[in-house]
């Protein structure tokens, strides 16, 4: 059955490639107006700073990905009656979904560098000690957004889309609300919740601008704290979907 | 073979299927009737694992329900779930994929019965056609159980002529095969056994031959005033002036004998159609 989130991740990451495409091209045109080049004045671009922004791309395309499987109760009578178990189906869809994370990081690292040396900036990025790490990062954060996704929409079906929405709405409101001067109560109750916040995973934004990062791990260590709550989420949405009735 | 024991299903306060049994043997076709509600696709959905039973027992050739059940079992929603935005030849695929016993000639064969155009997106195709599509996908990998609920739906009445066809030589071949249908021609011609459900329970079940034989009427008319019917066995019998209507039990020739030893002037040997005897066991009196 991968074959089928195949064809369907397939057309998510066409519809994605096309709107790069898009803005890249934009990027480019606006590029070649003088007055933007003469803006740029000439610095160091970390090359972490570009991959840990690409995980933009992905962290997008995975709550369009994470409808896949949840869209399926409209076609149990093929997907459940297929000489496999359902766990291993639900697998098989969420390996195809993550490698289509990839593919989108790969894309938007890929656009950045085009609009980079549209601009003439290329030259100037420079590998630091963070590049390495923040590849499984990058990655990492979209594949816990998805996890999530599956995850509350387990027992809803059909409804992955609207939990999406809800989880990019929650992610980027739980974000600036972080460093708002909360009482206490509701500024741990924030912060509670952005441990699960993909976005803080991803930037590890502080309590404040000058105060302890939430989320006190090295990037590394990071990666692997959000692999880790990917996986539980999946495992636990696996679990949930596989066992609901149709 | 199917064999269900003792099937029961409650959602909340409603048994949707009560102490549901049946059995249906390879190279037979079980006709499963009943009104709206009567508990049809409940014991389906409880059959194929898409709902737990409360209690009771499913086995296919012997075994419980596995996924690797599924390499034998086709399954015909009553509403084809298909993917409105892949093609026909997409969703054969599908099957040549997951299917280890796939008949890529057979499914072209069924593509071109049914005349559908495998370019054609799911979506784009007639009520119909999707129904057609769905049988194709459960057909095409040549199950030995098929499991069909209304498969005939929407379909025109020569198409749902060749899919009744193509039951039969299923079931000419050794498949187990449980239909059902509200339209009671298709299953009169294709099954050879019906259970007929009615409030969750079967109420009636059996070969359909056996029923029929089972459910004759003997007609008989008096002259002047009818006698003393002694010497029936013990029956139904309904009087109407000189007639007598007598449901026979399967005994139609003895109690024809017998009217017309006590002076019947004719006696009248009818025979039940599969949708009397449908009405007969779903009437609740009330609605007719």
């Amino acid at each position: 059955m991968a074959y089928v989130e195949m064809l369907r991740a397939r057309r998510v990451l066409v519809w994605f490639a096309g709107v790069l495409a898009v803005l890249v091209v934009l990027v480019v045109l606006s590029a070649t107006q003088a007055h933007h080049r003469a803006m740029i004045d000439h610095t160091t671009i970390l090359l972490s700073a570009i991959l840990g922004g690409a995980a933009m791309g992905p962290l997008l395309v995975a709550g369009f990905l994470a409808n896949g499987l949840n869209a399926e109760h409209a076609t149990t009578a093929i997907l459940w009656t297929r000489p496999l178990a359902r766990p291993a189906i639900a697998w098989r869809y969420v390996a195809v979904d993550l490698a289509a994370l990839v593919v989108a990081y790969v894309l938007t690292i890929v656009a950045a560098l085009i609009c980079m040396a549209a601009f003439g900036v290329l030259p100037w990025l420079q590998a630091d000690a963070h590049s390495v790490v923040t590849v499984p990062l990058a990655l990492a954060c979209p594949a816990m957004l998805y996890g999530w996704i599956q995850l509350i929409a387990a027992r809803l079906p059909g409804r992955a889309g609207a939990v999406a929405g809800g989880m990019w709405f929650a992610m980027l409101v739980l974000t600036p609300l972080l460093i708002a001067p909360f009482p206490p109560l509701l500024h741990d109750l924030i912060a509670g919740l952005d441990y699960l916040n993909p976005l803080i995973w991803l930037g590890n934004h502080g309590s404040s601008e000058d105060g302890p990062m939430l989320i006190p791990f090295s990037t590394g260590w990071r990666a692997v704290g959000a692999g880790l709550i990917a996986l539980v989420a999946l495992v636990a949405s696996i679990q949930l979907w596989s066992t609901r009735e149709a | 073979m199917i064999a269900v024991r003792g099937l029961t299903k409650r959602y909340g306060g409603v048994l949707a299927a009560d102490d549901v049994t049946l059995e249906v043997a390879a190279g037979s076709v079980c006709g499963l009737l009943g009104r709206n509600g009567a508990g049809k696709t409940t014991t389906f959905r409880c059959l194929l694992g898409f709902t737990q039973p409360d209690s009771g027992e499913v086995r296919f050739d012997g075994e419980p329900l596995a996924p690797r059940t599924f390499e034998r079992l086709g399954y015909v929603p009553e509403r084809p779930g298909l993917y409105g935005w892949l093609t026909v030849a997409q969703h054969l695929e599908i099957v040549r994929r997951t299917q280890p016993r796939y008949d890529a000639a057979f499914a072209t064969e069924l593509v071109a019965t049914f005349r559908l155009d495998p370019r054609k997106k799911a979506r784009r195709l007639s009520k119909g056609q999707q129904a057609a599509l769905a049988l194709i996908v459960a057909l095409s990998p040549r199950p030995a159980i098929l499991i069909l609920d209304e498969p005939a739906s929407g379909l025109d009445p020569v198409m749902q002529r060749v899919v009744l066809d193509l039951l039969i030589d299923a079931a000419t071949s050794g498949a187990a095969i449980l239909l059902s249908s509200h339209q009671i021609g298709q299953i009169d011609r294709a099954a050879d056994q019906i259970a007929i459900m009615r409030d969750g329970r079967i109420v009636v079940a059996g070969g359909l031959d056996d029923l029929r034989e089972a459910s004759r009427i003997v007609e008989a008319t008096f002259e002047g005033t009818v006698p003393a019917l002694t010497g029936l066995p013990e029956m139904k019998i309904e009087l109407a002036g000189t007639s007598v209507r007598a449901h026979a039990n399967g005994r139609a020739d003895v109690v024809a004998a017998r009217f017309g030893a006590l002076g019947a002037t004719s006696v009248r040997v009818l025979d039940r159609s599969l949708e009397d005897l449908f009405l007969d066991a779903v009437d609740d009196g009330g609605d007719r």
